[in-house]
């Protein structure tokens, strides 16, 4: 069946507009000017008219995509995509939409707030911003060691001014969330090929191999990567092969979908990378030139992991792995896609090099359609750049040395042992109380002053975290806050972006820039001349001082406009490593990896398995936990548009496993840690039955179970004039919330991840989410 | 859930929207138009024992009408604006015919009744020939309302307006059956005792007349139902909803058993003499007409749509 | 110049579930909570391991013989000379006949507004020269709209090219939604139902 595509009837649309060009000349009807427009404006739904707008930045997931937030009488109304982003081209998810719910949201913090009761009370007492900015800076003032201000916060390079104000204050402490979620990924592709991540190339491929990513519901790029992969799946024909643990949406449409037992992959990925290197389909030529080691070398290595050995441990058929393996090689351009969970076990960095070894050892590295380096432009530190204060061991635990991202999991223990005193706790957009294992020692030290004697909530929320602090400074949300912002570029060609306040921020909320500005002025000393900025443009100017294009363009006033900023000329430079090599120690792909040689793990990519997995008891289960396309794990829980889709998070059981167990769909259970260290063991809910997972996995979706963050979050009702709610924050909408009784935890689900014990992988330093064995029992 | 089984995973639930504001104006409307159809064939058989029933109806009919769009009306969102319901009135809807019938038939009804009680027997009689396909037309448009919403597979059938016509006559004749009774019984004491032998004829005569009439309604629900058990799979459905489904005790139980089966029975059986039996019986019918526009109303619309 | 007839075809191939199309109707919309516009709905079926999962973005379409219109007593539900289907919101009364009628429970009660609304093709920003909301920010393209009786449009040339389905042909309505590819059972209104996320209890009984 023949279809005409999206791209091809744009491609067709713009021919056929200079055809009518030519026609209208002769006086046919100018017909293109029929066409409606994709985006790039908003009129009023009852009047008609325009609403004024200006381009921004979505920050509710890391994406980055372009919208265009649009104004009536000085109140967001709608946010639309920016059709100018080259990553998202003007479309935008469903969490993208609902940002207006954020900005909005009843329950947010207008004015500085002083702890009244017992930490994590949750009673306050409002106090002006001087009093507050007053206490903080004499806080952080006071403080012997600089190394005792820790500050816990968003990835970082997104969260620049964090780690600056951390690092102008002499500390080394800035931890950023990086560390629970794909560092393992972010290490292993560091030390093979010199940069931390990758961009499959997917709208180019032929075949695209999935390990346990879900880019359907949830990527790091998501939009603009699932557009550009479902452009590669229906445009080019690309046959997609997914392995996981469940039926995902991406599985759902997938071409073959083999279930996988949880934290296998790598050595399903080792024994179809030893039938490619049996078989000979492997590109010699690449092995040769850009690897530093040999073909024969590498199938010698390869040869124990036979697709019998791994059929027995993952249960993907051997006769499908060796199928799959030659497709794989043999069809161009091809790539492989992972994501977090991947890498999510601690086996995972050498997990996520088999995977890349199998891009490797076909010759799909860094090609159209294949398995691209990251392309991004990296910003530079405004000046006068504060100097890097050296590692601390919160921030380069000497017992994870190559982990470069940090070891986040482990840092509440590290704070409960004193190995680092700490003085001040800043926590900015980063909910650890929320997003970590092991939540119950988080809660524990968080609450303990005598381990964390102050702590300062920068939040424009009461979440799981700034309950526990001591004073909230009420930040603006991302759509009153200004940053540039970089990020891997699904269409491989870089660009860079502007968050601007498409409203002002509201009442008394600040913005980051100004927080840290204020303190650093009154903390005074060196620490301000790092904060000197006149006006945030200023910081902003510094940041993009070393992309010459963009400032020729007009830079910061050419952003304001636009909102993004890419070279217009540019091309993927595809194979760009031929010139300037691999950036690592051997300027070659290191798929012997000499660092980890240096530190005493196997330096070829090889697999262990995990010893709770492997041979489960008849009643135990693996806990998988898993995102869904309509939460973003903390951020987006006071979202309503969003709670009403995702407010609940059963648990997938296989029917057959259930019914050994005497389950029934709906039945009350509990499920409970077998063993590892984690202050909570045990969590209950529903069963939810279903064809789509492997019998010996449970799983529950992340994005739900919050405790604290406002009544949305929490699926309760609000009165629409509740007196305790500003005036410009209240909505008759929120008197609907119809999922307050939904469900076994009313209205909210629960959080799995308080019975996760922290646990990583001691190459990467990365967080184990997968391997929590438990035992299902109906209660 | 067992193998192979289709899960829903994500949908939306949906609003009923019409509630039993509804279900209760059609019983309303059913009740007037059964009266007025009474006591017309009462004024033009024109024989004295009728006179005092003529009376009753006439005026309970317009009287029953005058409550019923009260219920119409309160269902209404934006009940304050019913009147755009002549201003801007569209003749492809049913609820158009409605709105001009509601309105000329309690006019007419009034008309009626004065002449009834002034003893006008000609023009009494002329405007109860001319009533009747207006009290007709006006309940039987609430069938069509339901029949002409095709959407829902329990009401979308030929036979709808039929079982509302006669529906509506087996609980108007079981309400004039009641209020005679209870007029016979304790508002009667003037009367020879022939006359009121009379009247209790006439009443248990009625009464028969009744259980006829809820023959012939029982038919009709059986053609439906066989046609809908017969038909596309959400005919089917709505077939299984009301018979062994959800609505199954109301409409089995209540509008079947306790609405007809009973009340039959007392009214043909060895009680047919009795006027204890045949009040208790008009009774049960008026019930089982009640749950039969809850299951109706209600129960068409709880199939799914979607 | 003839008529336009603007429609949609929701290719389902390209629809990975997200829901993004849904919530931006909600904003765009103003629609409360409790009530939808368009929705997703989501079915699994199949026997693990070949258990499978079927997407499917419902919402009004806009009918070409609209039982909705047709039976609404005051005409506050109208066809546009475009084929859109609107209501006046001003005119109507909210008797819900047009609820009770249409086949396939795309319209509500706005339980702010007390009014009948529905999703209308977003008829104000088509009105200005823009797609819907809905298709705008649908992050793979899997919805075209535009003119049907424009033999050029992008929407024409889709319907050419492919084999495509409404829901309930059977019901005459003439639906202007069209799915490339949509999954039978998942169009139809299934018995087994397990709901997920959503219980069953939002039917509302007033009295
Ligand atoms: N909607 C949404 N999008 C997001 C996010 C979000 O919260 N919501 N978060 C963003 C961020 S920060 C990140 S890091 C990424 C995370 O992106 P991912 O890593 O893709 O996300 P997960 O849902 O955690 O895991 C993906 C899949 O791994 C499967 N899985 C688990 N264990 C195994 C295994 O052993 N083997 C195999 N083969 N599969 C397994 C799970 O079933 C799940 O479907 O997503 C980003 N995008
Ligand atoms: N079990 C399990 N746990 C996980 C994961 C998993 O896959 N499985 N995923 C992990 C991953 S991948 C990650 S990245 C971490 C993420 O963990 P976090 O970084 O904690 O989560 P975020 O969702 O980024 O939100 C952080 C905070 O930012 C603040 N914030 C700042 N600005 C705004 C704004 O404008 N709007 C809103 N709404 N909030 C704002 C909010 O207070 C919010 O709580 O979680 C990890 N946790
Ligand atoms: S993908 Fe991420 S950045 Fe893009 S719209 Fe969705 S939440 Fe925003
Ligand atoms: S936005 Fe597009 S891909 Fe997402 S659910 Fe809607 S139609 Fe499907
Ligand atoms: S789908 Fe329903 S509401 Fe929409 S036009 Fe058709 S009949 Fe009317
Ligand atoms: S509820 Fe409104 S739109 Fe619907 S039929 Fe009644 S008057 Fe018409
Ligand atoms: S066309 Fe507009 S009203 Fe209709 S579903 Fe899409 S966004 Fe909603
Ligand atoms: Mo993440």
């Amino acid at each position: 069946m023949q279809m005409i595509s999206r791209r091809d009837f744009l491609k067709l649309g713009a021919a056929s507009t200079a055809v009518l060009a030519i026609e209208s000349q002769f006086g046919a009807i100018a017909h293109a000017a029929e066409q409606l427009v994709e985006g790039g404006r908003s009129v009023n739904r009852t009047s008609g008219l325009p609403r004024s707008f200006l381009p921004s930045t979505c920050t509710q997931c890391p994406a980055g995509c372009g919208i265009i937030g649009y104004v009536e009488e000085s109140r967001l109304v709608k946010i639309g995509g920016n059709t100018k982003h080259i990553s998202n081209q003007g479309a935008l998810c469903a969490r993208g939409q609902a940002g207006i719910n954020a900005l909005y949201d009843p329950n947010r913090i207008l004015k500085p707030l002083k702890r009244a009761g017992s930490r994590g009370s949750g009673e306050w007492t409002e106090i002006s911003w001087e009093e507050a900015l007053t206490e903080v800076s004499g806080r952080i003032g006071g403080i012997a060691n600089r190394n005792e201000f820790v500050m816990l916060t968003d990835d970082l390079g997104r969260d620049d001014l964090a780690r600056r104000f951390t690092w102008a204050l002499g500390s080394g402490n800035a931890l950023e969330g990086t560390g629970v979620y794909n560092a393992n990924k972010l290490v292993a592709t560091q030390l093979t090929w010199g940069r931390a991540g990758d961009m499959p190339d997917v709208s180019s491929s032929k075949y695209i191999l999935s390990f346990g990513a879900n880019p359907m519901e949830n990527h790091t790029e998501f939009v603009g990567f699932v557009r550009r992969l479902v452009d590669g799946m229906q445009d080019n024909q690309a046959k997609v092969v997914v392995f996981d643990v469940r039926l995902t949406n991406t599985s759902a449409k997938s071409n073959e979908l083999y279930y996988t037992a949880p934290g296998t992959y790598g050595l399903l990925a080792l024994s179809m990378a030893q039938v490619i290197m049996q078989e000979g389909l492997y590109d010699a030529t690449f092995i040769d030139r850009w690897t530093n080691v040999s073909a024969a070398d590498l199938t010698r290595h390869l040869a124990q992991y036979t697709p019998e050995r791994a059929e027995a441990e993952t249960g993907v058929s051997a006769s499908v792995i060796r199928r799959i393996a030659a497709e794989f090689a043999t069809t161009k351009p091809a790539t492989t896609l992972t994501d977090s969970m991947a890498s999510s076990y601690s086996n995972g960095v050498q997990a996520e090099r088999a995977v890349m070894l199998l891009n490797i050892i076909t010759g799909n590295v860094d090609t159209r359609g294949g398995y691209c380096l990251p392309r991004e432009y990296t910003l530079a530190e405004p000046a006068p750049a504060p100097a890097y204060p050296g590692a601390t061991v919160l921030s380069n635990p000497p017992a994870n040395p190559l982990a470069s991202q940090q070891v986040i999991s482990r840092t509440m223990e590290a704070i409960q042992k004193r190995e680092q005193n700490v003085g001040v706790l800043m926590s900015h957009r980063y909910n650890i109380a929320y997003s970590n294992p092991d939540l119950g020692t988080v809660q524990d030290v968080l609450k303990d002053e005598t381990l964390v004697p102050f702590h300062v909530a920068v939040t424009p929320y009461e979440t799981e975290t700034a309950i526990y602090a001591d004073i909230i400074l009420p930040e603006a949300t991302y759509l009153e806050d200004w940053d540039i912002e970089v990020r891997p570029s699904p269409e491989q060609v870089p660009f860079v972006s502007l968050r601007q306040p498409v409203v002002p921020a509201l009442k008394e909320s600040k913005t980051f820039f100004d927080i840290t500005r204020e303190l650093a002025n009154r903390i005074g000393g060196s620490v301000a001349q790092y904060f000197a900025f006149k006006r945030v443009d200023d910081y902003l100017k510094g940041r993009i001082a070393g992309i010459g294009g963009l400032v020729g363009a007009g830079g910061i006033d050419y952003l304001k406009q636009h909102g993004v900023w890419y070279e217009p000329t540019s091309r993927p430079d595809y194979g760009s490593y031929a010139s300037t090599g691999f950036a690592t120690p051997s300027g070659r792909i290191e798929v012997y990896s000499s660092r980890m040689a240096q530190h005493g793990y196997d330096p070829l990519p090889s697999y262990e398995a995990i010893a709770g997995l492997g041979n489960l008891h008849e009643n135990d289960m693996v806990l998988t936990i898993f995102d869904t396309a309509a939460q973003f794990d903390s951020r987006t829980g006071n979202c309503m548009w969003l709670n009403e889709i995702e407010h609940n998070n059963p648990v997938w059981m296989n029917p057959e496993t259930a019914h050994a167990l005497g389950i029934e769909e709906g039945d009350h259970i509990k499920l409970t840690r077998k063993d590892g260290e984690a202050k909570i063991r045990s969590l209950e809910s529903t069963a939810y039955l279903t064809e789509g997972i492997h019998p010996k996995v449970v799983a529950m979706a992340n994005g739900v179970g919050h405790t604290a963050y406002g009544a949305i979050a929490q699926g309760e009702k609000i009165p629409y004039d509740d007196p305790e709610i500003p005036v410009e924050l209240r909505d008759p909408n929120t008197k609907l919330v119809w999922w307050e009784h939904h469900g076994f935890n009313p209205g909210h689900g629960v959080n799995a991840k308080q019975i996760v014990p922290a646990l990583v992988d001691p190459v990467g330093g990365g967080q184990a989410w997968g391997e929590v064995v438990v035992t299902v029992a109906k209660i | 859930m067992e193998h192979g089984d289709i899960n829903v995973v994500y949908s939306v639930e949906h609003q009923l929207p019409l509630v039993m504001y509804i279900g209760q104006y059609f019983f309303f409307t059913g009740l007037s138009a059964g009266s007025f159809v009474i006591s017309v064939i009462a004024t033009l058989l024109g024989r004295k024992e009728f006179k005092p029933i003529g009376k009753i109806t006439a005026v309970l009919a317009p009287a029953l009408l005058i409550i019923a769009p009260i219920n119409l009306i309160a269902d209404l969102e934006q009940p304050l604006r019913f009147w755009h319901l002549f201003l801007y009135y569209n003749w492809t809807s049913p609820i158009t015919y409605g709105s001009f019938l509601l309105t000329a038939y309690p006019v007419m009804g009034i008309i009626y009744a004065v002449m009834v009680y002034t003893n006008r027997q000609t023009p009494a009689k002329i405007l109860g020939i001319l009533g009747i396909p207006l009290a007709v037309s006006v309940h039987g448009y609430t069938g069509f309302i339901l029949a002409l919403a095709k959407a829902r597979s329990l009401w979308n059938t030929a036979a709808m307006p039929t079982i509302f016509l006669v529906s509506a006559m087996v609980s108007g004749i079981g309400l004039v059956v009641i209020i005679a009774a209870i007029r016979w019984k304790w508002f009667d004491k003037d009367a020879t005792e022939e006359q009121r032998a009379g009247d209790k004829k006439l009443i248990l005569q009625l009464a028969q007349f009744m259980a006829y009439t809820l023959m012939l309604d029982l038919f009709l629900i059986f053609s439906d139902i066989l046609v809908l058990l017969t038909a596309h799979s959400d005919a089917y459905e709505a077939g299984l909803l009301i018979l062994t489904g959800n609505f199954a005790p109301l409409f089995v139980g209540v509008e079947l058993i306790l609405g007809a089966l009973i009340p039959m029975i007392l009214v043909l059986g060895p009680t047919r003499k009795s006027m204890t039996a045949v009040v208790v019986a008009s009774i049960l019918v008026n019930i089982g007409v009640y749950a039969m526009r809850y299951v109706m109303v209600i129960g068409g619309q709880t199939v799914p749509l979607s | 110049m003839a008529h336009k007839r603007y429609a949609m075809v929701i290719d389902i191939r390209r629809c990975i579930g997200c829901h993004a199309c849904s919530v931006a109707c909600k904003a765009e919309m103003a629609v409360p909570l409790e009530v939808n516009a368009t929705w997703l709905k989501i079915v699994e079926k199949g026997v693990y391991p070949d258990a499978r999962r079927f997407f499917l973005p419902r919402t009004c379409n806009n009918c070409e013989d609209a039982i909705c219109a047709r039976n609404c007593p005051t005409k506050a539900t109208y066809k546009r000379d475009d084929g859109i289907v609107a209501v006046d919101q001003h005119r109507c009364i909210g008797c819900k006949y047009c609820i009770a009628s249409c086949p396939y429970d795309v319209r509500y009660i706005n339980p702010l507004k007390n009014i009948v609304q529905k999703c209308y093709f977003c008829s104000h920003r088509v009105d200005a020269g823009l797609v819907p909301a809905c298709v705008e920010t649908c992050p793979t393209r899997a919805i075209v709209f535009g003119d049907r009786n424009d033999p050029r449009s992008e929407i024409s040339q889709v319907l050419a090219a492919n084999a495509t389905n409404v829901l309930k042909a059977e019901m005459q309505t003439g639906p202007q939604v069209f799915y490339i590819s949509a999954d039978e059972s998942t169009m139809s209104n299934v018995e087994e139902e397990i709901n997920y996320y959503t219980e069953p209890t939002l039917i509302k009984l007033r009295f």
